[in-house]
């Protein structure tokens, strides 16, 4: 089955531009560097829905998006005209019910527990991602050791099932609602965060074999575009006039 | 309201255990690591009295954790049920997810896709409500004007939908996931309605506080409700910065 070429790179709509009209295509409502919504991104992908992006200037929010998202924030999706469902992992379950055609949640109870489970066990996992951009200072041991148990947690899981995936031989729900943040910490170069085969042997493997993922590999962001961004969160304000600059 | 007879005679209110404490042995009923005053486990708690699901309850004692409890509960927190000898589940709202996909009976989630979905949403954003609730109980002084911002709006959001469906409850006549997920914040602020930055005024939030009266009038919610005396005094011990003494209730009970 071929996958739907979607045009992830339309310009980032802010105060101003009008909102596209309804064209009756499953809308996502995006931010090219997000990593929440990135997870529609790669559910939709995966699930290989025909879908349309509109990026959304988070730096100069649209007057309009507050009608499409409840708390403001992408991603947000439109699955009727004016019927918007927000929060990534909302979005994917609700996704997963209403397009069952290619499941990426376990139907056994406990299995899709564990998946639940462990996408709440990365939490440490951004939180170290975001500190590292953002604020570095506040980084003290506790944070690091929540980072390492957590690293400790996914390779535990990644043994115990012994296939590729946390989905299996093919990417599943935790696989795609972590993904952003290993993309993320494999883009700094910063030592704290380094995931290291000598500890870690599954989870590089595992990183590698994500990289390939079609879902995943289509929505790359470029490293150019990803130093960029950690460059301006390093000046310590992040002054961009526009999500545009970046990109 | 609801008028389930209920013929399981749950002991809530027995002690904590420590390090030091042994595991119970499992004897094949279902059970709920616990933690009397935790408003994250007592979601779990509201949908196994909701869904009239036989189980026990072992409190665990946070400040002094029992050897054995990572073995149950990988991150060492409540809640977490075990639900056949060593097969345990943890994360309140997984826990509750997975009891109303195991039992079918009193579906707490909405089956339709997009009202499910708006179930989660409200649940999402209560977050304000636990954080400040933390706040207040713990760093008093961090409390600022934002929020106490974010907080009002929570509350407006889900007055908001209350209006909007015009039902009883969120989730219709008899209480579902999101009241039920979203309850535990509104009982305990109950206990600090003197503080002006967290107390329902009563001209702006009518529709809540009649809400707020008819939960608690839910037997899945009264049978577990903490005497606010009792929760106040619970809570005092954060402010002193004192250990808190979970075995409060079980002191109370004791002495009648």
């Amino acid at each position: 089955m071929v996958s739907p070429k979607i045009n992830f790179n339309t310009k980032h709509l802010g105060k101003g531009d009008p909102l596209p009209p309804w064209s009756g295509k499953l809308r996502v409502y995006n931010m090219r560097l997000c990593p929440f919504a990135q997870r529609t991104i790669l559910t939709l992908n995966a699930k290989q829905i025909d879908y349309e992006v509109i990026n959304i200037d988070l730096v100069n929010k649209p007057e309009w998006l507050p009608t499409k998202s409840i708390f403001g924030k992408v991603p947000t999706i439109e699955v009727e005209d004016g019927v918007c469902i927000c929060e990534s992992l909302i979005i994917a379950e609700y996704l997963e019910e209403v397009y069952p055609e290619i499941p990426l949640i376990s139907k056994d109870p406990i299995k899709k527990a564990y998946e639940k489970i462990i996408i709440e066990a990365s939490e440490p996992i951004f939180v170290m991602y975001f500190k590292v951009m953002r604020t570095p200072d506040t980084i003290n041991d506790e944070t690091l050791m929540s980072y390492h148990k957590a690293l400790t947690f996914f390779e535990g899981q990644l043994r115990n099932r012994g296939t590729r995936f946390l989905g299996g031989e093919k990417p599943g729900f935790a696989d795609y609602m972590i993904w952003p943040w290993f993309e993320r910490i494999q883009s700094m170069n910063d030592e704290k965060l380094k995931i290291k085969s000598a500890k870690f042997d599954l989870l590089v493997a595992y990183i590698e074999n994500m990289y390939k993922d079609p879902a995943v590999s289509q929505y790359l962001l470029p490293k150019d575009v990803m130093d960029k961004l950690h460059a301006e969160y390093k000046t310590g304000k992040f002054e961009v006039q526009s999500i545009e600059d970046l990109l | 309201m609801s008028a389930i007879k209920d013929s399981r005679n749950i002991n809530f209110n027995i002690k904590h255990l420590r390090k030091g404490d042994p595991l119970p042995p499992f004897n094949g009923k279902l059970r709920v690591y616990n933690m009397r005053y935790c408003p994250y486990a007592q979601r779990t708690i509201l949908a196994l009295n909701a869904k009239q699901i036989d189980y026990e309850v072992v409190n665990i004692d946070l400040i002094d954790k029992p050897e054995w409890l990572t073995t149950k509960s990988a991150f060492a927190k409540v809640p977490a049920i075990e639900i056949a000898e060593d097969v345990t589940i943890y994360e309140s709202l997984v826990t509750v997810e997975y009891l109303d996909e195991v039992y079918p009976k009193r579906p707490l989630l909405p089956q339709d896709p997009l009202k499910k979905a708006l179930d989660k949403i409200i649940v999402e954003a209560s977050a304000p409500i636990q954080s400040l609730f933390i706040k207040i109980l713990k760093f008093s002084d961090t409390v600022n004007e934002e929020h106490v911002a974010a907080y009002h709006k929570a509350l407006d959001f889900i007055q908001e939908q209350l209006k909007n469906r015009g039902t009883v409850f969120l989730d219709g006549s008899e209480p579902g996931y999101a009241d039920y997920m979203i309850w535990p914040w509104f009982e305990r602020l109950r206990a600090f309605a003197h503080d002006e930055r967290v107390r329902l005024e009563p001209s702006k939030y009518s529709l809540l506080l009649e809400y707020i009266d008819n939960m608690l009038k839910d037997s899945a919610v009264s049978q577990y409700l903490i005497p606010l005396e009792i929760l106040a005094k619970f809570h005092e011990a954060y402010t002193k910065k004192e250990r808190p003494n979970y075995e409060l209730l079980n002191e109370c009970l004791k002495s009648f």
